[in-house]
Parts: structure tokens; C-alpha cells; sequence
């Protein structure tokens, strides 16, 4: 039993660069240079956690397959990705924002179907059922606020942290679908079998979390 | 592309077995039904495809989404391809079988279902299970779970490679009812159990629950899990919900099971709840702990018969044969034995007493060296001074 491993998946970009003081914080550091190295897997101060670095929305996946048998990763991935093999154990607060229906101010108003355009289809899908409102989406990997400005979409779903860009745009946040922030996930499987291991993990972790708050 | 370029073509998540896994899969049903069948368990084969409604009795709406529907012209009725045979092994108990005395019922078929739980799985497994209906105490559950060990055992893997994951329905739903939540937040908590979705459900807590000793109750749900002491701090933190008989149910279950398997790894998860709308009592898993995989399933399931009129108390499990001979050590190559040409080069008296001897003989049939170099034999049958010989490769 002493040569279980766990691994974490990290997600790249804003969620990395939080995530790892928090691991500071319970004594893990990556021992390898994150901006500089070629490594995959990466080795922390302690022989028996591996880290990995990969897609924001990539996370959920490698944790349900037990690639990675934690992870951190926004609400918003987990929801698209449908949460399926996880556990949701922990919110760190990090990569803080709102997922958000956005339009143009001047637009008219809903007349029948509209269409709308986004990168999170199961999270507007579900809201716009839930509102009984039938919508034809437009599935976009990015700048979502042109959509409405060339006439493609009528509205937009995005996340939404300043709203620079949206006011920018001439874009105005109009109804909250849910909050995004940061989440400790844990693949099920990996709870039962390595749970001297990974429920200390997330004990510690969520000794950090009650610190800081 | 063409559609006569794509015929090789096997839809997304069917799959099947090649020479060597078949051969995998074949050795190890063997193995599995002989044990099940020195345990007094008798086979069946019920039908491929049968009346939705049998096929759905007892289940959830997630089965009928995973059930292949056909209409049958004879009845203008619609039918369902099997997407789990539990339901069809409970038809044939409760209705056809109707014993008193205790009914032990195995099984191995191919099933069918509309999409696959994960990457890993098929849409087309093999279901491979064991049935006990007709009674309703701990010795069938212990019976049951002592068998699902020892058919993992039986096909090679070690108890210190495996981890049974015990919880108890009961617990969770003692836990809710004693709790006064109406039917949607009751779904709602099982829906956050099932992804120990603790920030969500603290916050749920927080605006749902006045009472501080029921917020507290709901809340331990999500910690109760890990090594078997999570049983005695179950008994301390649920003193008052009802849930008291049902975790000392599975302690007793625990102790009686151990004694039989003591290197055996387990694992305690109170809010475990896959199938809580069809299982009744304890609940369990196999896990592979070197791939940290489940394996086999299975629980107590005591209303099923309701629907057939025969109300009878069940527990069983089942696992996916295809899945199981991923992790099983590879079976030895077996000795296979070339003869260039039988018919030819007069060895047919030879190969045919080699295989009364229950050999493998693999004729040539006269083709070239470099045509059967890629024939997987280990040995040849050789002529040495007018005697047919067998000689290693």
C-alpha cells in the first residue's frame, strides 16, 4: 500500500497561477519550473504526488478517468463537462466570475426563438429550459461579444468578471445563470481505493481554505 | 468517403473479443459458472429481447434511456433489447419459478445498451451475475458478498488487491426522513450526495435547515466515508435518525465477512447511492485497488418482485466480463502444433490421435514457410524415421 501515488490535475492559465500558493500553503510545491520545462508530469517536493498541467476544460476529464486522481477546476468546466465520476469537494475561491446572459443595449427584446451564441452549450441549455424559453445556440470557442454586433446571435452566454469587454462592446449582462469559481474535484474511484491517502489530502486542503477565509 | 469504404466499421462503443481476449473471456465464464454452480446457483437464458415493461419493472428513468426499443409486428407491443438482464432474472423468479425455499439463479449474456457509461466500457458488455431471492436476512447478504469475493478470487486476483466498498441505503434515507424534507429537496440532496458537492451543499444547508441538529445530520453524510472506523463515528454522529440498526447491520456484515477474507482492503461510504432508487439495503463494490477500478456490483434490491405479483426479497451482483479480463494476469499461450500438410504428407492417423488427446493441431494446408510465419503456433509435427513427431519451433 506505501507505493500509491496521487496525481493533480492543474488547470492551465489564471486557475494555475492561484492554485499554487494554496499548495504552498499545505506544504506542495512543483519541484520542476512550470514556465520553462517540457516535462508532462511534474514532480512536487513530496515522492508521492505528481502533478499534471493541462486545458482548463481538459481538468474534469482527466480526473473522471482517473488520469489524475484530483483536480482543481472552474464550476463552469465541470458543469459542461457534466460532472460524471466526480466529487466536488472543495471551493477555493479562486478564478472568481459569473456565468451571464449578455445583449446589445439597444436590443429589442425577445420575439420568439432567439439564438444565441456560446462556449458553455449545457450550462445555457439548462438555463434557458429552466426559463421555458427555446433558444437555437450557437456553439463559439471565443470572442463571444462579436456575435450579437454582426447580427450571428441575438445573445450570448459568457462568463463575465469585470465587464470591460461587455461595455466595451456595447454589451450589457442582463440575467445570472450561476457562479463560477474554483473547485477541488476528486475522481470517485480514486476516493475508495486511495482514501488513506487523498482524504488527508482534502483535510488539509480544506484546513487552508478555512484559514484564509 | 464512400459508404463501401467504411464497412469495416463497428459503431461508436460496440466492440469484440479477438482470438485471445475471447479465449480470456471464455475460460474465466467457465470458471465463474462451475463456482456458482458448487454454491447451488443454477443458470438461465432468458431472451435477448423481450416487453419493454417486464424489461423495465423496478427500474429508473435511466434504463429506459439505455434500452434499445423495437416494435414487435406480432403484438404491435413494444419490446426492449436487454440493457441489463437483473430485471429478466427477477421475472423468472418472482413469476415463473415462485419458489418458497431460498431461489439461487446465475447468469452470463451479452447485453445492449444506447450509450456507454464511460470510455472504458462497451455499449454491448457481457453481464455475468448472481441472484439469491426469497429471503430477506443478513445470511443472504453475507452469502452474496462472500460469493462476489470469491469469484474475483477464483479468475486470479488477491485479497490484498481488492477493496470492497460497503454502504447501506437505509443510513442515507433514515438520515432524510428524519429530517422532514419535502420530495424535491430530498432529490436535491441526493443529487449532492452523489457528487459530495459539500460547498453547494453547505450553502443549500445554510438557506434549507433551521434546525441545527438536522443541518448537522445531512451535513455528516458527506464525511462518512474512508476505513472502517467511519461505521463507529456513524454510530456517534446519526444517534437519533434512525439510521442506528442499519450501520450496525453493516458492521455485522463487516465482521462476519472478514474473518473469511482478512487481507482484504474496505472501504466505508455512507452516502454512496448508485441505483438508490432500486437498491433497498446494503450495497457494494469490488474494486481493483492496483487500477483503482471497479470491477463487479452489487446489493439488495427487495421490491422488485412487486411488480410481478410476488413481492420476494433479492440480492445479487453483476459485473461486465469484458471489463474484468482488462485486469486479470494474461492467460499462458496455450501449445499449438503446426503439421504442414495432413492430407498430403500422410500424418492424418497421428494428428488425429494428438487430438483425441485433446491437442492443438493446426494444419498448414501446404502453404509456403512465409505465409506461415504468421501462424501463432509453438511446435511442429515432424517426420523422424517414419514416426510423427513433435518438435518445438
Amino acid at each position: 500500500m506505501t507505493d500509491k501515488t496521487i496525481t493533480i490535475a492543474l488547470s492551465k492559465g489564471r486557475i494555475l497561477k492561484d492554485t499554487l500558493p494554496l499548495l504552498a500553503k499545505m506544504g506542495i510545491e512543483i519541484v520542476d519550473d512550470i514556465k520553462t520545462t517540457r516535462k508532462l508530469i511534474l514532480d512536487t517536493n513530496h515522492d508521492h504526488i505528481k502533478a499534471v498541467v493541462v486545458r482548463a476544460t481538459d481538468a474534469p476529464t482527466y480526473v473522471e478517468y482517473g488520469a489524475a486522481d484530483v483536480g482543481v477546476a472552474g464550476k463552469d468546466s465541470i458543469v459542461e463537462h457534466g460532472g460524471n465520476g466526480l466529487y466536488e469537494m472543495l471551493d477555493l475561491r479562486i478564478a472568481q466570475c459569473k456565468l451571464m446572459v449578455a445583449e446589445h443595449k439597444d436590443y429589442a427584446g425577445d420575439k420568439g426563438r432567439i439564438r444565441v451564441a456560446t462556449k458553455y452549450m449545457k450550462s445555457a441549455k439548462a438555463y434557458f429550459d429552466a426559463q421555458g424559453q427555446q433558444v437555437d445556440l450557437i456553439k463559439l470557442y471565443g470572442s463571444m461579444e462579436l456575435a450579437p454586433l454582426v447580427g450571428l446571435a441575438d445573445k450570448i452566454v459568457d462568463l463575465v468578471d469585470t465587464g470591460n469587454t461587455l461595455k466595451a462592446n456595447n454589451l450589457v449582462p442582463t440575467e445570472h445563470i450561476y457562479d463560477v469559481s474554483s473547485r477541488l474535484i476528486v475522481n470517485q474511484s480514486s476516493m475508495k481505493t486511495k482514501d488513506d491517502l487523498l482524504k488527508p489530502f482534502v483535510e488539509e486542503f480544506k484546513k487552508v481554505m478555512d484559514e484564509l477565509a | 468517403m464512400s459508404d463501401l469504404r467504411r464497412r469495416w466499421q463497428l459503431p461508436d462503443s460496440v466492440d469484440e473479443l479477438l482470438p485471445n481476449e475471447a479465449r480470456q473471456a471464455e475460460t474465466t465464464r467457465r470458471t465463474v459458472l462451475n463456482l456458482f454452480k458448487t454454491w447451488g446457483y443454477q443458470q438461465v437464458m432468458p431472451p435477448l429481447a423481450e416487453f419493454l415493461e417486464s424489461l423495465l419493472t423496478g427500474t429508473g428513468h435511466n434504463m429506459e434511456l439505455k434500452t434499445f426499443k423495437l416494435t414487435d409486428n406480432m403484438s404491435g407491443r413494444q419490446m426492449g433489447v436487454r440493457s441489463d438482464m437483473t430485471p429478466q432474472i427477477a421475472r423468472i423468479a418472482s413469476h415463473q419459478l415462485r419458489s418458497k425455499a431460498p431461489t439461487r439463479l446465475c447468469y452470463v449474456s451479452e447485453v445492449l445498451k444506447t450509450s456507454a457509461s464511460n470510455i472504458f466500457v462497451s455499449r454491448n458488455p457481457i453481464q455475468v451475475g448472481a441472484e439469491l431471492f426469497g429471503h430477506s436476512g443478513i445470511e443472504s447478504d453475507i452469502e452474496v458478498l462472500t460469493l462476489a469475493v470469491d469469484t474475483l478470487l477464483s479468475v486470479g486476483f488477491e485479497q490484498k488487491g481488492l477493496v470492497l466498498d460497503l454502504a447501506h441505503i437505509g443510513v442515507v434515507e433514515a438520515v432524510i426522513s428524519a429530517c422532514d424534507l419535502t420530495k424535491e429537496q430530498q432529490d436535491d440532496m441526493y443529487d449532492m450526495y452523489t457528487r459530495k458537492a459539500i460547498p453547494e451543499l453547505d450553502l443549500y444547508l445554510k438557506e434549507n435547515v433551521s434546525d441545527a441538529q438536522k443541518a448537522a445530520w445531512l451535513r455528516s453524510m458527506v464525511d462518512l466515508h474512508g476505513d472502517l472506523s467511519v461505521l463507529d463515528t456513524a454510530m456517534d454522529t446519526l444517534k437519533g435518525t434512525g439510521a442506528e440498526a442499519h450501520i450496525q447491520y453493516v458492521k455485522d456484515l463487516v465482521a462476519n465477512v472478514q474473518t473469511q477474507f482478512p487481507e482484504m482492503n474496505w472501504h466505508i461510504d455512507l452516502a454512496e447511492l448508485r441505483g438508490h432508487k432500486y437498491h433497498t439495503g446494503m450495497v457494494f463494490s469490488l474494486f481493483d485497488s492496483a487500477s483503482s477500478t471497479e470491477i463487479l456490483k452489487g446489493g439488495r434490491y427487495d421490491n422488485i418482485g412487486t411488480a410481478f405479483d410476488n413481492a420476494c426479497p433479492a440480492t445479487g451482483f453483476s459485473f461486465d466480463m469484458k471489463a474484468l479480463i482488462r485486469f486479470m494476469p494474461a492467460e499462458q499461450a496455450l501449445e499449438r502444433i503446426l503439421v504442414r500438410n495432413s492430407q498430403a504428407n500422410g500424418a492424418k492417423c497421428a494428428v488425429a490421435e494428438l487430438r483425441k488427446e485433446g491437442k492443438i493441431i493446426v494444419d498448414g494446408l501446404g502453404m509456403s514457410d512465409e505465409a506461415l510465419t504468421e501462424l501463432d503456433v509453438t511446435a511442429e509435427l515432424i517426420e523422424e524415421n517414419g514416426n510423427w513427431v513433435v518438435k518445438a519451433r
